[in-house]
């Protein structure tokens, strides 16, 4: 590890931030670094398929550096490229509407990754959902925001991604009863 | 948690959170920023040549205009032999003038009709 690396990975996020914005390729690297896995795991649950997931972050973070002098407050990256990654997912869902609808039907083909157990059962649940109604699940129960936070950031209005979460949580429920039983205990092990 | 979520569906995206392993995708990431900052240098320097290039064929053009305009806008319509009738018509009394009465011809058609 070179030493501007280390210095990189010793400092506060909003450094990093403030180095990026003035150009720093280094720190923007960093900030890559900290926040991929996370962004990662936020597309895999919205598309179900890995390297759709990897090319949509790789895409937000593009548009995150081409963009970061913009950003007014620095201790809001996260948030920032949270709004940016969302974008991003709305844009491919547009772009591919015919799959986008495809998705409302069929469900199995959703979900192609290689990973087992849960993480899969999940994308596959998740992909059974219409495209807008898989984002305010994934919002509400991985990124953990309120109905509000959600309308805000998806230009949703209110009213529908109460209804989204609303019919993505009762469908996802049925899709995994076996993970879950009736009385609200957890059946994960 | 909020409160309207399902506690045990909260529980479920807890625990499908996955591995990523950062290097291979960060280098890739950077590579793709350094591949778009270098398009983007390219494209700045392919502008600025254009402009360059058009600018100079636009000056080339602009020059021969103006040679020809500075070489017709004074030529007399009429020539006239008495000098002081020549003084007292010369505002109007050459292609620039002619124009000049032609456009303020047309503004007061314009006003009138409009």
């Amino acid at each position: 590890m070179s030493l501007a690396r280390e210095q990189y990975s010793r400092s506060p996020e909003t450094l990093l931030v403030g180095l990026a914005r003035n150009g720093d390729r280094g720190a923007y690297a960093e900030l890559v670094r900290r926040r991929q896995a996370w962004l990662r795991n936020l597309m895999l649950r919205f598309c179900g398929d890995r390297t759709l997931a990897d090319d949509l972050a790789q895409m937000a973070f593009l548009q995150g550096w081409q963009n970061i002098r913009h950003l007014q407050s620095r201790g809001r990256f996260g948030a920032w490229l949270k709004r940016i990654a969302i974008n991003a997912w709305l844009q491919y869902l547009r772009k591919k509407d015919p799959l986008r609808h495809a998705d409302e039907h069929s469900g199995d083909e959703g979900a192609q990754h290689e990973t087992t157990g849960i993480g899969m059962d999940l994308d596959r649940a998740l992909a059974t959902l219409p495209g807008d109604v898989r984002m305010c699940i994934v919002l509400s129960y991985y990124e953990g925001m309120n109905h509000r936070e959600i309308s805000e950031s998806t230009d949703l209005p209110l009213g529908t991604v109460k209804s989204h979460i609303r019919r993505g949580t009762k469908r996802l429920r049925e899709l995994l009863s076996a993970y879950t039983t009736p009385t609200g205990e957890e059946a994960i092990t | 948690m909020t409160i309207d979520q399902d506690p045990q569906l909260a529980s479920l995206f807890e625990n499908a959170e996955e591995e990523f392993s950062d290097e291979i995708f960060t280098t890739r990431v950077m590579s793709a920023v350094d591949n778009r900052r270098r398009r983007s240098i390219i494209g700045w320097v392919l502008s600025g040549l254009l402009l360059a290039f058009c600018a100079w064929f636009l000056v080339l053009i602009l020059q021969d205009a103006v040679l020809v305009l500075a070489q017709i806008l004074p030529e007399t319509i009429i020539d006239m032999d008495n000098g002081l009738a020549a003084q007292l018509l010369a505002p109007v009394n050459s292609v620039s003038g002619l124009i000049g009465l032609g456009a303020l011809a047309l503004w007061a058609a314009f006003k009138k009709l409009f």
